[in-house]
C-alpha cells in the first residue's frame, strides 16, 4: 500500500527536476523530498521502474490494440501467434543448415556486416569531404548542385548501376549503402565546419595557432557533434537501405529473410522480422547517442 | 535449310554415335572427362518445378558425376538474369524465354546464352479472381464475353517480359479473342504481389508456376480457369541455362550437372512415393519455404479447379516422361523467339533456326544422355497444336509469327 | 622607444564599403597604463581594439607597440573577449596550456598553473567550461590572456556579460592582477563607473559613423582604489559626472543635430 504514493512522490520529483529553468523546486516537492530523505528512503521505488512505467503502458496498449484488429478478421496475425512464431525464430539463433537456410542471428549479422562496411567507407570519404566543402566556398559551390541532384535518388535507384560495377551482388548492395549513407554525412559535417562560431576562430587567430592545431583542437572537436549527427542519420539510412536491398539481391542477410517469408506468405513470419529490424535499428540509434552524449560538452 | 536437313537424317542411332566411348558408357569423371569444376552455383526460384535441381543436389545424383551442386535461393528472375550474365551463378533454372530473351537483348542486356536442358512440362496455370467467378467467369471464353461486355481495367499478371508465363497469358488471352496490350492490362510482379493483390482485388487473373495456383485457390480468392498443359501439351518451361561462355569454358561440368538433373528428373517421375517424397524435400525452408500440402496435390497430378471439378491429369508436371521432357528442341526455343516477334518485343524476324542452334547444347545434352542412358527422340523438332487450333511445327517461324491475328504489328 | 609612447596610433581610419567607421585617431598609451575606451554602441570602440589585436587591418595609419608595426595578431597582445571564448571540450588547465604552448616552449605546465592561480582558479583548473560560472570563466579568459606574459592586455567589455555583483568582484579581480603584475590594459566598456573605477585614463568615443576621439579624462585616483571608499568620494563623482556629460549630453546634442 505505501508503495503507491511513494511512487507518485517519486513522479512529482522528477518531472519538476526534469525542467533544467526550474532551478528552484517547488514548496510541495521540497517537503516531499525532505520526507523521503528521513523517513522512506529504504521503501523508494527505483528510479528505473518509474522510468519504464509510460512506455511500457504504451506497449500494452499496442498489444491489446493490434489483438482487437486481428480478431476482427483479415489477414493479421493475432499478437498471441506472433509471439509463438517469435520464440520458435529465436530459440536456434545461429544454425546453419546449407546456404539458403540459416539462422535469424545469422541473417541480422550479415546485414550489419554489410551496413558496417558500406557505412565506415561513407565516413572515410564523406568526413573530409564535409570538411573540405566546409572551409572552402568555392568547393562548397561546386558539390552543391551534385549533391542536390543526387541526394533525393532512392538508394535502390543505385542498385543496378552498382550490379554493373561489381558484377556481384554483395558488392553491390554494399556500394548502395555507401552512397546512401554519404550525404548525411557530407552535409552534416559541412555544417558543423560552419556553424563553428567566430569566437572559437577568433581564438585561434588570437593565440596564432598553427593550421594543426586549430583543426585538432578547434575544428575537429567543434564539428565533432555534427559529425555525430550525421552519422546516426546514416547509419538509420544504411539499415533501411540493406533490408531493401537485400530484397532485391538475395543471400544471407535480414531483408532477403523477410522476402523469402513473404514468398512463403508466413506474416506471422514477416511481422517478426519487422519487430527484429526495428529492434536493431534501435539498438544502432542508441548506441550512437550514447557516444553524441559523450562528446555534446555538457552544451 | 542444309544443317536441318542434315539434324533430321541424323536420327537417334546417329545422335548416339556422336558421342565418345568412355562417355557413352558412363566412365568419365576422371581424366581428361573430368568436371572442370568441382562446385557449381545453380540458382532457382521458389517454385515447384525447380525440384529436379534440388534433388539432383540432395539426393546426390550429382557426385555420381563428380560435381557438387549447390542450390542458390534467387530472389527474383531480374537477379537470376543478372547474375547469370556476371558469373555470380554458374548455371539456373530459369524461364525458357528468359534466356531467349537474353540472347537476343531484348530490354535487358545482350550475351550469349545456352539452354542445356529443359527441366519440366507443364505445371502452370491460368488462375482467375473469385471476383470474376462471381460475375460468372468459368473459363477463356466466358472471360472474354465479360471483358467485351463490361468496360472497365482488367489487370493480369506474369513473372517476366519475355518468359515463359508471358508468353503462355499472352497466348491464352488472344486465344479467346482477349488483346492482352489493348483490351486489358498486363503487368509484372512477383508471385507472392499477384495473390496479395487478388485478394484485396486489384488482380483479376495471373499465369505463374505452382504451388502458387494452388495457394490462391486454398485461400479462397481465385480459380483455375486453365491449366497451361490445356493450352499446350507438354509444353517446355524452365530450362537449365547457363551462358555460352560457362559452356565453353566448362564443358565437362555442364555436361555433368545435365546427367545430374536428368537422373533426379527421371528419379522424380519414377512413382507416386517419389514424388510425394520430392513435395516434401521442395517444400522445406531452404527450397521453396511452404507446407508440403500446397504442394503435394497438384505434383500428384490431382487438380481441383476451386469451383467445383476435381480430377487426375494426366498431363501434370512431368520431369523425365522418356526423355521428352528434358531435351532441349530446337522447336521450342524457336517457338519463344516467334511468340517474342509477335508481341514486339523483337522488332524484326531473327534466323531463327540458327539462334536456336546456337541457345540449345543439342551437342552436351546427347553426351549427357548417353552417361545417363536416356533415349532421344528422333528429331530435334516435335509438332504441337495449341488450345487455339494453331499448329506448330517448327517449320517457317517467321509466317508462323506473322499469322497471328492477334498481334502487335 | 620611449615609455610614453609604448603603445601607439597614429592618424587610424577604417572605413568598409563606403562607411567610414573610425577616422584620424591618434593615441598613445603609456607603459603600465590602465586605458579605457567608452562610447555609445556602435562607435567602433571595438573596431578600435580589435584593430590593436590585429585582427583588423586598419584602412589608413599605424599602430606600433614597443617600436614594431602591429600586422595581424600575436603573443605580444593578450586578448579577452566579452564572450569568454573558452573552447568547451578542454578544461580551463588546457585552455590556458593551448595558449602558453604557442609561445613558450619551457615550463609550460608551470606556467599555466601560475596564471590560474593568479585568477584564483587553482581549485578549477580540472574543470570543463560547462562546470564553472560565468564569473569564473571570463577569470579564466583573462589568465589565458596573461599567461603568455603580452606586452599589452586588451579586453572588449568583458564584463558586459556578467551580474551586477560578479562584475565587481571581477573588477577588483582585475585592478589586484593588475597591480601584481604592472600590466599595460587597454578596455573597452561601456560602464562610466567601471571606467572611471579601473583607468589612469578615459577615452571618450564620438559617435560614429566617422567616429574619432572626442576627449580624454585624467583619472588622478590614488591605488589602490576601493569602491565602497569611492561610492562617496567628490572626486571620483565629479569624474563620473564628467564622462556622462559627454556621453549624454555632448553626443545626445550631436545626434539631435544630426537628426535635425
Amino acid at each position: 500500500m505505501a508503495a503507491v504514493p511513494l511512487r507518485k512522490e517519486a513522479f512529482a520529483l522528477r518531472t519538476t527536476a526534469a525542467h533544467p529553468s526550474a532551478a528552484v523546486l517547488s514548496p510541495r516537492a521540497d517537503a516531499a523530498q525532505a520526507k523521503f530523505e528521513t523517513g522512506y528512503r529504504r521503501t523508494r521505488a527505483p528510479q528505473w521502474l518509474a522510468a519504464m512505467l509510460a512506455p511500457v503502458v504504451g506497449l500494452l496498449l499496442f498489444v491489446a490494440l493490434w489483438h482487437v484488429i486481428a480478431r476482427q478478421g483479415g489477414r493479421i496475425p493475432e499478437p498471441a501467434v506472433v509471439g509463438k512464431a517469435a520464440v520458435a525464430i529465436f530459440s536456434d539463433p545461429f544454425y546453419i543448415k546449407g546456404p539458403n537456410d540459416q539462422g535469424i542471428g545469422w541473417n541480422v549479422l550479415s546485414s550489419l556486416k554489410r551496413v558496417g562496411i558500406g557505412f565506415g567507407m561513407a565516413c572515410l570519404v564523406g568526413i573530409p569531404l564535409g570538411f573540405i566543402i566546409g572551409r572552402f566556398k568555392f568547393a562548397s559551390g561546386m558539390a552543391a548542385p551534385i549533391i542536390a541532384l543526387l541526394k533525393p535518388v532512392s538508394p535502390l535507384a543505385w542498385l543496378p548501376i552498382g550490379l554493373l560495377l561489381f558484377k556481384a551482388a554483395n558488392p553491390a548492395a554494399i556500394y548502395v549503402i555507401f552512397v546512401c549513407s554519404l550525404w548525411p554525412m557530407i552535409v552534416n559535417t559541412a555544417v558543423g565546419v560552419r556553424q563553428i562560431p567566430q569566437d572559437y576562430l577568433n581564438v585561434a587567430r588570437v593565440l596564432n595557432l598553427s593550421e594543426w592545431k586549430v583543426f585538432t583542437k578547434i575544428l575537429f572537436p567543434a564539428v565533432l557533434p555534427y559529425m555525430i549527427t550525421g552519422v546516426r542519420l546514416s547509419i538509420g539510412v544504411a539499415w533501411l537501405v540493406i533490408v531493401a536491398a537485400e530484397m532485391l539481391t538475395g543471400g544471407v542477410g535480414i531483408g532477403f529473410w523477410v522476402w523469402d517469408e513473404w514468398n512463403n506468405l508466413k506474416v506471422e513470419h514477416i511481422i517478426v522480422a519487422i519487430f527484429t529490424i526495428g529492434i536493431v535499428g534501435l539498438l544502432l540509434e542508441q548506441m550512437l547517442m550514447l557516444a553524441a552524449r559523450r562528446f555534446s560538452y555538457g552544451s | 535449310m542444309k544443317k536441318r536437313e542434315f539434324l533430321k537424317a541424323a536420327g537417334a542411332s546417329s545422335l548416339m554415335s556422336l558421342v565418345p566411348e568412355a562417355v557413352r558408357t558412363g566412365a568419365w569423371a576422371q581424366g581428361s572427362d573430368a568436371p572442370e569444376k568441382k562446385e557449381v552455383k545453380i540458382g532457382f526460384i521458389p517454385l515447384t518445378d525447380c525440384s529436379s535441381v534440388v534433388i539432383a543436389s540432395v539426393m546426390k545424383f550429382d557426385e555420381k558425376y563428380g560435381i557438387k551442386i549447390v542450390p542458390s535461393k534467387e530472389a527474383s528472375w531480374a537477379a537470376v538474369r543478372d547474375k547469370l550474365v556476371n558469373g555470380e551463378l554458374d548455371a539456373s533454372h530459369v524461364l525458357y524465354g528468359l534466356i531467349y530473351g537474353v540472347q537476343m537483348g531484348i530490354g535487358g542486356p545482350k550475351k550469349d546464352m545456352n539452354i542445356l536442358m529443359n527441366l519440366n512440362h507443364n505445371g502452370q496455370a491460368f488462375t482467375l479472381s473469385r471476383k470474376l467467378y462471381d460475375k460468372g467467369v468459368r473459363d477463356g471464353a466466358s472471360l472474354s464475353k465479360l471483358i467485351h461486355s463490361e468496360k472497365g481495367e482488367y489487370t493480369f499478371a506474369q513473372t517476366f517480359p519475355t518468359g515463359t508465363h508471358a508468353m503462355w497469358i499472352y497466348y491464352w488471352l488472344a486465344a479467346h479473342g482477349i488483346h492482352p496490350f489493348k483490351d486489358v492490362k498486363a503487368i509484372v510482379v512477383p508471385p507472392p504481389q499477384m495473390v496479395a493483390n487478388m485478394r484485396v482485388g486489384a488482380m483479376d487473373g495471373f499465369c505463374v508456376g505452382e504451388p502458387w495456383n494452388y495457394r490462391a485457390i486454398i485461400d479462397k480468392i481465385g480459380f483455375t480457369a486453365n491449366t497451361t498443359q490445356e493450352l499446350w501439351k507438354d509444353h517446355p518451361e524452365k530450362t537449365l541455362g547457363c551462358t555460352a561462355e560457362f559452356t565453353q569454358k566448362y564443358p565437362n561440368t555442364a555436361r555433368a550437372m545435365t546427367a545430374a538433373i536428368i537422373d533426379a528428373g527421371r528419379w522424380i517421375d519414377a512413382s507416386l512415393a517419389n514424388r510425394r517424397k520430392t513435395a516434401e524435400i521442395v517444400a522445406d525452408r531452404s527450397y521453396v519455404n511452404t507446407d508440403a500440402e500446397v504442394i503435394t496435390a497438384r505434383m500428384l497430378g490431382r487438380y481441383d479447379n476451386g469451383i467445383g471439378r476435381v480430377w487426375d491429369d494426366q498431363d501434370s508436371m512431368k520431369f523425365y516422361n522418356d526423355g521428352h521432357v528434358t531435351f532441349p528442341y530446337l522447336s521450342d526455343g524457336m517457338w519463344f523467339m516467334s511468340q517474342h516477334r509477335r508481341w514486339g518485343l523483337l522488332k524484326e524476324d531473327p534466323d531463327y533456326l540458327a539462334v536456336a542452334q546456337k541457345v540449345n547444347r543439342i551437342d552436351i545434352y546427347r553426351q549427357a544422355a548417353a552417361a545417363t542412358k536416356t533415349p532421344l527422340p528422333k528429331d530435334a523438332f516435335r509438332t504441337a497444336r495449341l488450345m487455339d487450333g494453331v499448329a506448330w511445327d517448327g517449320k517457317d517461324a517467321k509466317k508462323y509469327a506473322g499469322n497471328f491475328k492477334i498481334r502487335v504489328a | 622607444m620611449v615609455p610614453e609612447r609604448f603603445l601607439s596610433l597614429e592618424g587610424i581610419g577604417v572605413s568598409f564599403a563606403a562607411s567610414e567607421i573610425l577616422t584620424g585617431i591618434d593615441l598613445t598609451i603609456r607603459k603600465g597604463e590602465f586605458v579605457t575606451l567608452i562610447g555609445h554602441s556602435g562607435c567602433g570602440k571595438s573596431t578600435l581594439l580589435n584593430l590593436v589585436a590585429g585582427l583588423l587591418k586598419p584602412t589608413e595609419g599605424t599602430i606600433l607597440l614597443a617600436g614594431k608595426h602591429v600586422d595581424g595578431p600575436g603573443p605580444d597582445r593578450g586578448v579577452v573577449f566579452q564572450n569568454h571564448s573558452l573552447l568547451p571540450w578542454l578544461t580551463c588547465f588546457q585552455n590556458v596550456h593551448l595558449a602558453v604552448e604557442r609561445v613558450f616552449s619551457d615550463r609550460l605546465k608551470e606556467r599555466s598553473h601560475e596564471a590560474l592561480e593568479l585568477v584564483g582558479l587553482s581549485h578549477a583548473e580540472q574543470k570543463y567550461p560547462h562546470q564553472i560560472s560565468g564569473g569564473m570563466k571570463q577569470r579564466v579568459g583573462i589568465a589565458r590572456a596573461l599567461a603568455i606574459e603580452p606586452k599589452v592586455l586588451l579586453l572588449d567589455e568583458p564584463f558586459g556579460a556578467l551580474d551586477a555583483l560578479t562584475r565587481a568582484t571581477l573588477q577588483d579581480e582585475l585592478m589586484r592582477i593588475v597591480e601584481k603584475t604592472h600590466a599595460t590594459v587597454l578596455m573597452v566598456t561601456h560602464d562610466v563607473d567601471e571606467a572611471v573605477l579601473l583607468s589612469d585614463r578615459v577615452v571618450m568615443m564620438t559617435n560614429g559613423p566617422s567616429a574619432r576621439v572626442g576627449d580624454i579624462l585624467q583619472v588622478a585616483l590614488p591605488r589602490p582604489r576601493n569602491r565602497l571608499a569611492l561610492a562617496h568620494d567628490p572626486k571620483f563623482m565629479e569624474l563620473r559626472a564628467a564622462v556622462l556629460e559627454f556621453l549624454h549630453e555632448k553626443q545626445a546634442h550631436q545626434a539631435r543635430l544630426k537628426a535635425a
